[in-house]
This record gives structure tokens, sequence and C-alpha cells, in this order.
């Protein structure tokens, strides 16, 4: 009888923290979303932090500064997630290489920060810029993306490799052609997590993509522009900068508000992030094992 | 004597995992267009021996062969050897089957695909050519553009026989490719084997002596990485040389 009585008490247990970490959860955004749900406007988005309120440049960096971050990191990862769980399978580089991406991925992401301003910003003297901040964040988002590539690749049966080259099928055609398909949702969900975490970074790139926001002119095409919105050398303040930005400065009546505002927009858009990688990864999940 | 082409000749073949020699010295000759069976109890080095045939030993860690094995009088371990072409020409069906999460139709064309190989007809033809000869085309035809993992195990396992057969191998090394499945599953692998026979050299790895007795025309005895003897199959079954033969074929171990 006993058994059965502690069997439900764990259970009940074991909810019990659940729903409290779920409800704490549900606390600590409904209150964000409240506060700053007052400021969110069509103008707070649209509009130049420059002329009054507005996120409108900052949203757009933190975008662009996304998919450059990616268009770095991703190629890099993958590859050394194929080196690293097929072709150096258990080797003794492999086991070194781990190690130091598992280093490198519980760094403080200020650390990041300054390193990517000494070297870049100072030394190599892009100063503070997108690509500056792009290089840096890539530095952070390198090692969990390469994990997560890594993870959805070994969730790949083995036999795909045996029996693809038993076929007389090259080992490299065997990986583009069955087992990087068969990782796809794996991959894309870790892409889209991981960029998530870039998209609210700040620490790492108040030093290198910098903290202030020139108006960006969105029909400006040539990227030497000073205020074309492509241009990958100007300086760049994210959403996640400015919440920081305005909270340390303090300028201006509407400075909570906006601070506010911003945060919600943040978390919304991360949320977004959230749902298109479980969307997208399922979709493909039936697609493949149709 | 008649004399018998042979499609693969060993000689001493030792394979070692890390320190451990697991075969120790195997000397076996393939005659074209036969089947030859190896058996022996779990851990014998029968696939051992199988999987350097086709090299695909190759793709585990730490794993060294010495010895000769020839195809067709060319050294299959020497410098200038494509191991991916030796694999087209030298095919391998395993144990469980291993139909990749595509449809039937693109399993079977696979490989040719990766060579290069877009014309339509050409690969229906041989889409329909190889599952013939796999004996499943009747079961599959008008399904070839389902999964191939939604098939039973055993027409999975002739699906994987068709994928090796549609490269045009000269020699099929199959690694107990009915341990996992039903007998009547098995029958019609046996049967398709039976009637394969005349165009490919057949290997198969077994620890079912029924199987090797039927299907066989020479049979290999593996022990603890010895070959302990290797006959024709009749002579083996009727009567062995070695104790050991007669004492496994007599089921007082296995």
């Amino acid at each position: 009888m006993n058994r059965y009585r502690n069997d439900k008490f764990a259970r009940g247990l074991i909810y019990t923290i659940v729903g409290a970490i779920i409800a704490l959860i549900a606390v600590f955004i409904g209150y964000l979303l409240v506060q700053g749900w007052s400021t969110i406007s069509w103008s707070f988005l649209t509009t130049a932090s420059d002329d009054g309120l507005g996120i409108r440049d900052q949203l757009f960096n933190s975008l662009y500064l996304l998919i450059l971050t990616l268009l770095l990191s991703f190629p890099i990862a993958l590859g050394s997630a194929i080196a690293l769980t097929i072709y150096g399978k258990k080797s003794r580089f492999a086991a070194i290489a781990e190690m130091a991406i598992q280093a490198l991925s519980s760094l403080p992401s200020i650390i990041i920060g300054l390193f990517g301003f000494l070297l870049l910003v100072l030394k190599f003297k892009i100063g503070f810029s997108v690509l500056s901040g792009a290089i840096a964040l890539t530095f952070f988002n390198l090692p969990i993306l390469t994990q997560s590539i890594s993870l959805a690749i070994a969730t790949v049966p083995e036999a795909r490799m045996t029996a693809g080259v038993s076929l007389g099928v090259s080992k490299w055609h065997t990986i583009t052609k069955v087992i990087l398909p068969e990782a796809m949702p794996g991959m894309i969900s870790g892409i889209v997590l991981s960029a998530g975490r870039v998209f609210g970074e700040a620490a790492a790139l108040i030093y290198t993509a910098g903290q202030s926001a020139p108006k960006l002119d969105y029909l400006n095409w040539n990227i030497f522009d000073a205020n074309s919105f492509l241009n990958p050398l100007r300086p760049a303040e994210t959403l996640a900068v400015h919440i920081w930005k305005v909270n340390t400065e303090g300028l201006g009546a509407n400075a909570e508000a906006i601070s506010k505002g911003t945060i919600v927009i943040l978390i919304l858009t991360i949320l977004v992030f959230n749902l298109l990688a479980r969307q997208l990864s399922h979709r493909l999940q039936r697609k493949i094992y149709r | 004597m008649i004399m018998t082409e042979n499609s693969l000749t060993t000689k001493d073949v030792k394979v070692s995992y890390g320190q451990h020699e697991s075969l120790h010295g195997v000397t076996l000759d393939f005659p074209k267009n036969q089947i030859t069976a190896l058996m022996g109890p779990s851990g014998c080095g029968k696939s051992t021996f199988l999987r350097c045939l086709n090299r695909s030993n190759d793709l585990l860690p730490d794993v060294t062969v010495s010895g000769e094995i020839e195809f067709e009088q060319q050294d299959i371990y020497g410098p200038k050897v494509n191991v991916v072409a030796l694999r087209t020409q030298i095919g391998m069906v395993y144990q469980q089957p291993t139909p990749f999460p595509f449809s039937i139709y693109e399993n079977v064309i696979f490989s040719q695909r990766m060579i290069g190989l877009h014309d339509r007809q050409k690969a229906d033809e041989i889409v329909e050519r190889s599952l013939r000869q796999a004996a499943i085309w009747d079961e599959v035809k008008d399904r070839l553009q389902r999964s191939a993992q939604s098939l039973s195990g055993g027409q999975q396992q002739r699906v994987c026989l068709a994928s090796v057969l549609a490269g045009a191998p000269e020699v099929i090394l199959l690694d107990e490719p009915t341990s996992a499945l039903d007998p009547i599953a098995s029958a019609k692998i046996e049967g398709t084997l039976l009637s394969l026979k005349d165009s490919y050299t057949i290997v198969i790895v077994t620890h079912n002596l029924q199987q090797a007795s039927r299907i066989s025309d020479q049979t290999a005895f593996l022990l603890n990485g010895d070959l302990v003897e290797a006959d024709a199959t009749k002579t083996i079954f009727m009567t062995p040389r070695e104790q050991a033969t007669s004492d496994y074929l007599n089921g007082k171990f296995g």
C-alpha cells in the first residue's frame, strides 16, 4: 500500500513543481505585456527614435543583425557538426573540439562583446557597426548552433550511412542526400531557437554594434551610404541594447514607456520565432515520413 | 575436377578491432555464380569477414585488415582502388532492412541517381527490372511512390536487395538477411536468391543451418575467428572432416 502512496505523492509533487514554473512564466510574461501594451501602436513600430518614441530602426537592426549572424554562423556550424558527428566520430580531435565548444558556450556574452570590441572595433578598425556586431554574435552563436545541429544529425540512424555506402554511394552524397535532409527538422528548430537567443542578446553588442541608431533611409539601396539601411559598416543599436540604454540613461519623460514597449516587441518576436520553429519542423517531419 | 572460375579470392585475411584480433587468417575462394554460406555461432567472425569483402569495415574506426582479397584478380585493398565504385560491384544487404525515408522508387534508383542518371525512361526500366529480380514487383508496382518504410520487414528487405541490384553488381553480400524476418518472408528471400544465382555471385552469412543447406553450393564453417573447414555444402553437411563442424551441425553448441 505504502508504495502506491509514495508514487502518488511523488507524482503530485512533480506536477506542483511544473505548475509553479508555468505559473511563474505566465505571471512574468503577462506582467511585461500588460505594462508595455499601452505603448504599442503603429507609429511606435514605424517611426525612428530620433523623432520621438519609435523603435523602427532598432527593430530593423535586430533583424538585419540576426540574418547576417545566421549567414555567418550556419555554414561554419554545419561544417563543424558534420566533421564532429560523421567524419571525426570518436576521434581524439573531436573530443578536444567538443570540449572547446562546451567551454565557448559557457563564456559570458559580455566577454565576447569586449573581445569583439578590442579585436574588431579597435584592432581591425571596423568600428561600431553591423558587421562587428554580427561577427561577435557569430562567436556567441556558434557553440550552441554547432551543438544543436550535431544533435539533429545524431538522431539520424547510423544505418543510413552504412546503407548508403554499401550501395556504392559516396560518403558525401549519403550525407547531403540522405542524412542532412533527414536531420533537417531538428536543424531548423535548432537554428530558430538560437535565433531567439541572438535576437535578445545585448551584452555582446553594446561595444560592437554600438549604442546609436542613426535614422535609416529604407529606400537607399546603396550599401556604401551612411544612412542606407543595408550598410553593414554603420552603427546599429538593437532592441535589446535599446532597452538597456533607455534604462541606464533614462533620458526623456517617455523612457520608461519606451523601454516597456520595446520589451513587449522583443518578447513577442521571440515567441513568434519559437512558434515558427515548431511549425516548420513539424511540417518538414511530416513531409519526410509521409 | 571441374575448374570453376572464382569471383572473389581471399588469402590469410586477418582483422583487428584496436588491439583485439577477431579474425585469425581466413583463406577462402568464392566461385562465380554460386552461393557461398558462411555459418558459425555468434561472434565467430563471419560478419567481420563478410564486411571485408566490400571494404565496409573501413567505416568503423580502429579496424585493420591484412591479407589478400582479390576481386576479379584485382587487390581490393590496393592503393588505386576506387572504393565507392567497388561497393557498386560488390553490394551488401544487412540484417536489419535499411531503406531510406524515400519512396520505394527513389530507394531503388538512389545509387544510380547519385552517379548522374536523369533519364526518366531508363530509370523506370531499372526500377522495374530490379524489383522484378528481387521478386517484389507484383507487391509494390501500384505504390512505387509510397514510402519504403511503410512496407513490412520482408518487403523492405527485398526492396533493399532491389536497390543493390539496381547498381548492376557482380557480387551480392548478405549479412543474415532473414534473421529479422518471419518464415514466410524468409522463404521468399531464399527463393529470390536461388533465382539470382545464374547472374550473380552470392555470399550469405547465416546461423540458420537449414538455410545454409537449402540454398548454398559451398559452405564455410567459422569458429572463434578461424575457418574450420569449407567445402561443397553437401559434403560439409553429410561428411564433415572436422569434429567441431560435426558437433556444431549436431547442435552440441551454437
